[in-house]
């Protein structure tokens, strides 16, 4: 009797972390998710900001050292997020057994139009940022490491940015 | 906006929205979001689903509302 309790809280707590929906056997119910992936944008950025920052101030000291693991901690903890995100969050690709259809394609090609043109404008205003950051004494990416983490944020945004927009694009589903 | 009574349908057959998600070859939401209006079908699915119901596709879809089955209970009633 005791054991099958446990058993059940296990379930239910699997239940409730929504582990059961990303296992093979599954048929996960994806839903939006229109907080999720804004968090995990945004903590990438904090994330990468106290990871640069400590490198170009403070490399050597502990404190330095700190922040870099904490910022490292958020900003690859974001990315892992972001990939959980995109298997709980509206469908984007097609899964061996279900294709997607007219509706998803339309949207996944909006979600695909909005997410690029954003990324794209992140992408212009950095240049133009980088352009007057050096004369204006302004702190702009100079070290290896500032450009890759850089790269990674983008992949990062362009992962779990187009499941932000589906999210709001289409209306919350109803229940069978 | 394209009105359609494929809810009435489908209570009429006694289906879910999955089993005519899997009959017409879509995901079960996008049933659901046609049958609230929030998306317009393509030419194709809307015959396809026509088909399934077999009926003519003006009896399905349609720029104006439809009638509610009580008004036109009540229509046939007085035309009796």
């Amino acid at each position: 009797m005791r054991s099958n309790t446990i058993a059940r809280r296990a379930d239910a707590f699997v239940h409730w972390t929504r582990l059961d929906r990303v296992t093979l056997l599954s048929h996960p119910e994806r839903r939006n998710l229109r907080w999720w992936p804004a968090l995990a944008l945004i903590t990438m950025l904090i994330g990468y900001a106290l990871v640069v920052t400590a490198i170009d101030d403070r490399p050597h000291s502990v404190g330095g050292l700190f922040q870099i693991g904490v910022g490292g901690l958020l900003l690859f903890g974001a990315m892992g997020t972001a990939g959980w995100l995109r298997m709980l969050g509206p469908r984007l690709m097609a899964d061996p057994e279900h294709k997607l259809d007219e509706r998803e394609w339309m949207l996944r090609a909006r979600a695909g139009h909005i997410s690029g043109r954003i990324i794209a404008l992140a992408a212009i205003v950095g240049c133009f940022y980088c352009g007057v950051a050096r004369p204006l004494g302004l702190w702009m990416p100079t070290q290896v490491i500032d450009w890759v983490y850089l790269g990674v944020i983008i992949e990062g945004w362009a992962l779990v940015l187009p499941v932000l927009v589906v999210s709001w694009l289409q209306p919350r589903p109803e229940r069978d | 906006m394209i009105h359609n009574r494929i809810s009435l349908f489908r209570a009429e057959r006694g289906e879910s929205r999955r089993e005519l998600a899997e009959a017409v070859g879509v995901n079960h939401q996008t049933i659901g979001y046609l049958e609230r209006g929030d998306y317009s079908p393509s030419l194709e699915l809307a015959m396809k689903i026509a088909a399934h119901f077999g009926v003519a596709i003006e009896h399905l879809f349609s720029f104006t509302p439809f009638e509610s089955v009580a008004v036109a209970l009540r229509r046939a009633e007085a035309a009796e």
